[in-house]
């Protein structure tokens, strides 16, 4: 009897295998004994994040400006910014962690984080605190109703375009060759990159044109040209907003004075020839 | 001629992880006709283009399946960049289409492990997998997503990867070469699995050509149809493309498709990774969408259709993605007429189908 | 090979010669790529009918009025057009005449009749 088992035993043990193909996957397996498990002793042993792992959105409440662009850029409207109250919400379970927002931020006040928020019974909704409306201001000594004005331009500008390319709502518009600067007050999400930009200060909101030593900028850039790229079609210095650029026959010339560093000329070149060098 | 049943087959089913329900009219063991029956997870993702801006859409359309995600939110980008007349910077191309590929691998590799855990081989589908999540890692790493990995935008990509890391992505694959060999010698030369697909489901050309099937399932028909070789997007004709084709027409014949394709990404990647160019990887695009564009691209499982209409702002008026394993479906009702009962589940994955791409 | 970007194609056809338009198509030697329908205004849809030879692709547009015109089904030339008729079918509510396979509106489940068809 015993010997029977034996004996059916051992043919099955040569008949299954090389039926089943056994030996194709015996290296495999046999490999497998004495390799390291593939999988991770979680949570014992952590999971590592790469650098780019897309885990959850935090917010650098303090810089928000409560523009309200990333609740705009959501696909999922997870997002919902409170400017009156001063509070930044978001949804945890509709996150869905694209990183829309982040890209979206003027202020680069958001950030993806690696881990993921911790599982939850209930569908949590964050609060984080930013500055509520005029808060900022007042504390800096303006009156709020002066910083909640109406993005505003003074005449001493020359209509070099970089606030309109700088908006990231694209409120404003400007035509060069009509001198007209235009804000588009609904649009508007003042967020003052604009006047971050404007290389005149003439950009203020609600009017209060800041002071004019704030229109002393540290340090001054202006055109540079690359002679041996440069092809003379005077496409600069029709573009120049200040008429610092001159162009006759093989002669280029830049009068730094007027040069507002606004980089429109650099953008024309079709040579690539321009490019901005400290004064 | 016997008794004729109506056998239900899903739409819950241990083989099929999405629901796809097919009536299954039998004569004894025998399927002699099926009636494919979807819509159980039709979530209206394209109607979204209505109150989602193009950016938005981008992200949704790239959320309609786990597997082919790079793929999809390629193929958006594209038709949205073709309405818009936009072209992308070359390094852009590239870096687009090696992702492609290495989701292709990532895809195959899925694949191939369903189809063992279908016919019963588990530690194959284990040991597939396995080798699966390299390939996931090194997603993680240079897109910050292992599934999703919302790295195109319409206008380029949103990041760059840099030249090391793409070498270190090469490295990698060759690395997995070798293990990806021994396993798929497995799914080629193990008798078991031999007895299980070769002539099992078999689709002749003429019907692959008539029932207008796509992708590994026309390719394992003897039709070299690819989508990669007509050089709409994407630098396959920088890297000397040739497609995979087999004649058998049966489960074994898809399945070498798509081992071979699998090596075959592995080399593109290589390819690309020798020739891309440094530069920029986006470009400025309008604010606004006009005009149309119908785009495709092959995704993993096969041609998948692309076509935006712009409504003259920042909302579409209409994207429609159609997906491989839409048009599959009439190719599988003809491959299950006159099959076992018992193949009627591998039948159902030899033809790699994602209902959540099906139904969208 | 030449990177080129996706050539467009479009014809338009009307209901009367859909099916001659499509024949031709089929004698050419071309597949069918898809069918889909894009809601142009309150009163018209538009079914963009999409067909491939080797890699290039024709398509074929067809303005219909909603709820008075009737399409004749695609499905005695091409038979997998099935899918994509009933879908339509079940979502726009656009009636296709003389199918091979008519699910008569229980393709899709949805829980709301023909979601798709602008509300008036």
């Amino acid at each position: 009897m015993i010997l029977i088992v034996i004996v059916v035993a051992a043919l099955l043990c040569v008949i299954i295998p090389t039926r089943l193909g056994f030996f194709k996957f015996g290296k495999i397996i046999l490999g497998s004994i004495f390799k390291k498990p593939a999988t991770l002793m979680y949570p014992v042993v952590p999971r590592e994040w790469e650098e780019r792992t897309r885990g959850s959105v935090a917010i650098d409440g303090p810089n928000c400006i409560g523009c309200g662009l990333c609740a705009g850029a959501c696909p999922t409207d997870a997002i919902e910014v409170d400017k009156a109250e001063g509070k930044w919400k978001i949804q945890r379970m509709l996150c869905v962690q694209c990183s829309a927002c982040v890209d979206s931020c003027p202020k680069k006040c958001l950030t993806m984080e690696n881990m993921y928020t911790l599982p939850n019974v209930v569908k949590v909704v964050d609060e984080y605190d930013i500055p509520a409306k005029g808060a900022k201001k007042a504390a800096a000594g303006v009156a709020p109703a002066e910083a909640d004005g109406d993005l505003t331009c003074a005449d001493t500008c020359v209509f070099c375009g970089l606030c309109a390319k700088a908006c990231p709502a694209d409120a404003i518009t400007v035509d060069r060759k009509e001198k007209s600067w235009k804000v588009d007050t609904e649009a508007c999400i003042k967020c003052g990159a604009c006047i971050d930009k404007c290389p005149k200060k003439s950009l203020s909101f609600g009017g209060a044109a800041p002071a004019a030593e704030a229109a002393a900028p540290a340090k001054k850039s202006v055109a540079s040209l690359d002679e041996e790229k440069c092809v003379y079609c005077a496409a600069c210095a029709n573009e120049c907003g200040a008429e610092a650029i001159t162009v006759e026959g093989t002669e280029w010339k830049l009068d730094e004075e007027k040069c507002i560093g606004c980089e429109a000329c650099v953008g024309v070149c079709p040579a690539e020839a321009i490019s901005m060098k400290e004064a | 001629m016997g008794k004729r049943t109506i056998v239900p087959f899903g739409p819950q089913h241990p083989v099929l992880p999405e629901p796809l329900h097919l009536d299954l009219v039998l004569e004894d063991e025998t399927v002699v006709d099926v009636i494919p029956s979807i819509g159980y997870i039709h979530r209206g993702l394209e109607k979204l283009c209505e109150t989602k801006d193009y950016n938005q859409m981008v992200y949704v359309i790239e959320r309609i399946c786990g597997i082919c995600s790079f793929g999809h939110g390629w193929g958006a980008s594209a038709a949205i960049e073709g309405a818009m007349g936009v072209e992308i910077p070359e390094r852009a191309e590239y870096l687009r289409t090696i992702l492609h590929e290495l989701s292709r691998v990532h895809s195959h590799l899925l694949w191939l492990g369903l189809m063992a855990d279908a016919f019963g081989f588990e530690s194959l589908f284990n040991h597939c997998w396995r080798v699966r999540e390299t390939v996931l890692d090194l997603f993680e790493k240079n897109t910050g997503g292992r599934v999703i990995f919302s790295i195109c935008k319409p206008g380029g990509m949103r990041k760059d990867i840099s030249n090391e890391n793409l070498k270190e992505m090469v490295e990698v694959l060759n690395g997995l070469k070798a293990e990806i060999k021994e396993i798929t010698d497995v799914f080629i030369n193990d008798a078991s699995v031999k007895n299980r697909m070769t002539g099992v489901g078999v689709l002749t050309k003429e019907e692959a050509v008539e029932l207008c099937a796509v992708g590994p399932t026309v390719r394992g028909s003897g039709v070299a149809q690819d989508l990669r070789l007509a050089g709409d997007h994407g630098v396959y004709h920088e890297l000397g493309f040739e497609p995979v084709v087999e004649e058998a027409g049966d489960c074994m014949a898809r399945t070498i498709v798509r081992i071979r394709e699998l090596l075959q990404s592995i080399e593109l990647i290589e390819k690309a990774v020798a020739k891309i160019p440094d530069g920029p990887v986006d470009c400025k695009v309008p604010k606004t969408v006009d005009g149309e564009f119908a785009t495709r691209l092959e995704q993993p499982r096969g041609e998948a259709f692309y076509y935006a209409k712009g409504a003259g702002s920042k909302f579409l008026k209409r994207m429609r993605v159609r997906t491989p394993t839409n048009i599959n479906i009439p190719a599988l009702v003809k491959m299950l007429g006159g099959s076992d009962l018992a193949d009627v589940p591998i039948l159902a994955l030899t033809i790699d189908p994602c209902i959540s791409c099906t139904e969208r | 090979m030449e990177r080129h970007t996706a050539q467009q194609n479009f014809e338009a056809v009307n209901l009367s010669n859909l099916i001659s338009k499509v024949s031709d198509l089929k004698a050419d030697g071309y597949r069918l790529v898809q069918i889909c329908g894009v809601v142009l205004d309150d009163d018209t849809y538009e079914i963009l009918y999409s067909f491939d030879k080797d890699h290039i692709m024709q398509n074929l547009r067809l303005d219909i009025a909603i709820d008075k015109d009737e399409v004749e089904s695609i499905t005695g030339i091409f038979w997998p057009a099935f899918i994509y008729e009933n879908e339509i079918h079940d979502l726009f509510g656009v009636k296709f005449n003389h199918s091979a396979l008519d699910y008569n509106g229980t393709f899709f489940k949805v829980s709301e009749e023909t979601p798709w068809k602008p509300k008036k």
